[in-house]
């Protein structure tokens, strides 16, 4: 069972994510593990030289619709409690980028519910992305 | 942040974001909607007040709620255009 005090723990940083915060925040001796994942910045995408990403977020939205998500997967998991991190401004290649950890007392509900969070995380929360080549950049998701 | 002006038009303003704001060349834009204007309605005024952003795609969240094509726009809600995400 969960405690009494929070479950959820969010928030936005200005450069790459801390990862000890999210495993900090959803760690407790009523856990019986805590899966984290974290997305980092590839140095190649779509066949070009990436040099660095610059996130730019809507904040109060990324705060409501994560909160959304996590409300979503407490109700469809058994997990504990559950923390993500994002990253604003500048990311460089093989730095992180988002930061999920996920406490449960058992490993099989925490692995679905990092996977799921992170699939809707991409989905629906209003957070883009700006690729930087050696010759311009171009923000992604985009569309035209 | 609204204000009566002709035919019942209501003015109201909506936040850029990332592709959006730099098409435009800015974070924000005013434009004027019909009473009971809906997301599709919006879509029209945005590209009539900024050709750049005509054909651009975005979705509606008032009030940090993302919103379909049919809803109606609240003039009252804090309105943000959202080009399709990218974050993770």
């Amino acid at each position: 069972m969960a405690g009494a005090g929070p479950r959820v723990f969010l928030r936005l940083v200005e450069g790459p994510v801390d990862l000890d915060w999210v495993r900090e925040r959803v760690a407790g001796p009523d856990a019986g593990c805590v899966v984290r994942f974290e997305g980092t910045v590839r140095q190649e995408a779509r066949g070009k030289a990436v040099l660095r990403l610059e996130y730019e977020a809507y904040p109060p939205m990324v705060e409501a619709e994560l909160g959304r998500i996590c409300g979503e997967i407490l109700e469809r998991h058994a997990v504990l409690r559950i923390a993500v991190e994002h990253a604003t401004g500048r990311v460089d290649p093989g730095q992180a980028s988002v930061a999920v950890a996920v406490a449960s007392a058992h490993r099989a509900p925490a692995f679905a519910a990092a996977a799921e969070l992170m699939d809707l995380l991409k989905e629906r929360v209003p957070l883009w992305k700006q690729e930087f080549y050696p010759d311009g950049s171009t923000w992604i998701g985009r569309g035209s | 942040m609204t204000s009566p002006s002709e035919a019942g038009a209501v003015r109201v303003r909506v936040l850029l974001f990332a592709g959006l704001r730099e098409l435009a060349g800015r974070g924000e834009l005013e434009v004027e909607i019909p009473p009971g204007a809906t997301v599709a309605d919006l879509r029209r005024a945005v590209a009539a007040v900024c050709p750049e952003l005509a054909g651009a795609a975005w979705s509606l969240a008032q009030d940090t709620v993302w919103c379909r094509e049919e809803d109606p726009v609240d003039p009252q809600a804090e309105l943000a255009l959202l080009p399709p995400v990218s974050g993770g």
